[in-house]
């Protein structure tokens, strides 16, 4: 299968992009490679990992979702607030900061469903307003503290390394991957992304299985805002940010086609990985923000158009 | 004068029209500082810079494309013209308006490239040359700040009577782009690129050369919006751009431009840049807090994306299925 080939290719480009990558780290930097160091970046990874969990649904699809950082962002500072560093207010606010990621990833669905437009331009819509939501939720500063359990769940105490978070990545990536390959809702994902046309005539309900998506993409969004209270201690308005054009980049990397209907979540883990390590490593070379910016930019150009080209042979 | 309005497209054009002036007037009857000549200049110099992005945006959007990153190139103009002035060169303002444009074009013209030539989808391509300009405009400068030269400043923010030079500035840029949007081949070929691509190469249109030169347009815009906030605000901020992205977009909604690509007139991005801009004035006027002002963006655009579906609804409509 074609499609199956090409998103198999990436793989391999990734992952060998990858392990270039690490081994000119460990010259450059010997510690690099040591157990700690690889499991604090792949703890870095999972944020970007889980959030682009719903990404990688959407642009299977053949959607976009745009809304993603602000949805981040807005669960960040909601779950922040209600924890207040109370344990006891954890179950809650993760819940309220699902219940939150639901609701906006269903107000995407009904647009799209309803108003027939391009995904892009509705989720860009639904993320400004989600945007001006939490600025009046917050009046400009969010306030509230992480609860010490969910802080714990961070911290390399499991086996000495691996952090609870990445536990729960990878609980979740084997879900996904599961749920994309092998059960009927996975291949109606698929079947949506290459045709959706095709797709509507075997008799999948396309508007239904669109409309899931989004939601999912919404809940992942908010599990990531909720994770990183208990990551950075408290909230911040620009929490969402840095994971704005990260995680379609990840999905992209991994060798899903923006135009949908191929790739999967592993290529997704693949490319959030080899992001994080990337960036990881700029730092270590003390390249500025900027500069660490303008590289990612150019990789993501990159590896799109070799994408591409490859899909053209 | 009947038949004009008889054609779908002038019909919502005229709706655009229609929904400006009424608020207009509904803002003018309920604040009395609304239609005072200040308060008008004000609305008309904080219009320049979105009214300019809109211009670089709407023809790209009835290509059926898009540009996420004319916000980037906004904030790495803006940057670039401070970063030179502050030289204190000879002809310094002369060399940070040439240098400046030349960015804008070659960031435009990157653009281009990358969609035109070697077909790349424009959303993924935007967003990627987005960080990268981003992270060009930080690195020309990491803090807002810098200063420009006064008489630069005097010049581009001045005005006869009540109305800003720049106005009229805009005025003959918003009827050059008209004019090769709707009368010219260019335009027709942006405009069937929107429709159907696969169309336009069949039908002989050089689709690469029309996308390389809509980009590269938008890329001089974008730093002509640069320039002007330059002299507005008298320095440079990295970060000015995130907000001129999205607004970029709904003006063009707002205005009609379908997001469908094809149709669609530059004149009606104009009015939706007042309509967005006259309620950010209104609302400021009114006291109602900036944080909301975020929410009515987001609000009015889908508000407009409503519209149509409502009001087309007897029109038999063409799925585009392009993003």
């Amino acid at each position: 299968m074609k499609k199956k080939t090409m998103h198999l290719e990436a793989h391999w480009i990734v992952f060998s992009g990858l392990i270039v990558i690490l081994l000119i780290a460990r010259i450059f930097s010997p510690n690099y490679l040591k157990p700690q160091h690889i499991f604090a970046i792949l703890r870095m990874a999972s944020f970007m990992g889980i959030c682009a969990i719903g990404q990688t649904f959407v642009v299977i699809t053949g959607g976009i979702d745009l809304s993603i950082a602000y949805t981040i962002t807005f669960a960040n500072i909601v779950a922040a607030e209600i924890m207040s560093s109370q344990n006891s207010n954890i179950l809650f606010a993760l819940l309220a900061s699902l219940a939150l990621g639901a609701t906006i990833g269903m107000a995407n669905s009904i647009l799209i469903k309803y108003l027939k437009l391009p995904p892009f331009i509705i989720t860009l819509g639904i993320g400004t307003i989600v945007q001006g939501l939490y600025m009046i939720f917050s009046k400009g500063t969010p306030k509230g503290n992480t609860a010490p359990a969910l802080a714990r769940f961070f911290d390399n105490s499991l086996l000495g390394y691996v952090s609870g978070v990445l536990i729960l990545w990878v609980i979740l990536t084997l879900l996904v991957i599961s749920v994309l390959k092998y059960t009927s809702y996975g291949r109606r994902v698929y079947a949506v992304g290459v045709n959706s046309t095709a797709a509507s005539f075997s008799g999948i309900n396309v508007d239904n299985t669109i409309f899931s998506v989004y939601i999912i993409s919404g809940i992942m969004a908010a599990l990531t805002g909720f994770l990183l209270v208990g990551f950075t201690g408290t909230s911040y308005l620009d929490a969402g940010t840095k994971y704005a054009t990260s995680n379609l980049a990840a999905v992209v990397i991994g060798g899903t086609p923006i135009t949908g209907g191929g790739g999967g979540y592993f290529g997704t883990v693949l490319g959030a990985i080899i992001m994080t390590v990337l960036d990881d490593l700029l730092v270590t070379f003390r390249v500025t923000q900027a500069g660490r910016q303008i590289i990612q930019g150019f990789i993501i150009l990159l590896l799109v158009f070799s994408y591409t080209r490859r899909k053209e042979r | 004068m009947k038949r004009f309005f008889c054609n779908q497209k002038n019909k919502s054009l005229l709706i655009t029209f229609v929904i400006l002036i009424i608020m207009l007037c509904l803002f003018g009857l309920l604040n009395e500082h609304f239609m005072t000549g200040r308060n008008i200049r004000n609305l008309i110099m904080a219009s320049i810079p979105l009214f300019l992005i809109a211009l670089a945006q709407g023809p790209i959007i009835m290509s059926g494309g898009i540009d996420l990153s004319l916000g980037a190139i906004v904030a790495f103009a803006n940057v670039t013209c401070v970063a030179i002035m502050q030289t204190g060169l000879k002809h310094n303002i002369l060399y940070s308006i040439l240098g400046t444009l030349i960015i804008g074009i070659f960031c435009g013209f990157f653009n281009g490239l990358l969609i035109g030539k070697l077909k790349m989808p424009p959303i993924i391509v935007t967003l990627a040359t987005t960080t990268i300009y981003e992270g060009a405009a930080l690195m020309v400068m990491r803090e807002p700040g810098g200063k420009v030269e006064k008489s630069f400043a005097k010049i581009v923010t001045g005005r006869i009577g009540d109305l800003p030079y720049s106005f009229f500035v805009i005025i003959l840029l918003l009827i050059i782009v008209r004019l090769y949007t709707n009368n010219m081949r260019v335009g027709k070929a942006i405009r069937a690129i929107g429709g159907n691509e696969s169309a336009a190469y069949s039908a002989g249109i050089k689709v690469t050369l029309v996308k390389a030169f809509i980009y590269t347009m938008g890329g001089l815009f974008a730093a002509l919006a640069g320039i002007f906030l330059s002299a507005q605000m008298y320095s440079g901020d990295p970060r000015i751009g995130k907000q001129y992205a999205m607004n970029a977009i709904t003006a063009s909604v707002v205005g009609g431009i379908m997001m469908t690509g094809a149709t669609g007139d530059i004149l009606g991005a104009a009015a939706g840049v007042f309509i967005i801009t006259s309620v950010n004035n209104a609302m400021n006027l009114f006291g109602i807090g900036a944080y909301y002002q975020f929410l009515f963006q987001g609000v009015i655009l889908i508000v407009v994306l409503v519209l149509p579906t409502i009001s087309s609804r007897n029109t038999k409509r063409i799925t585009g299925g392009k993003k």
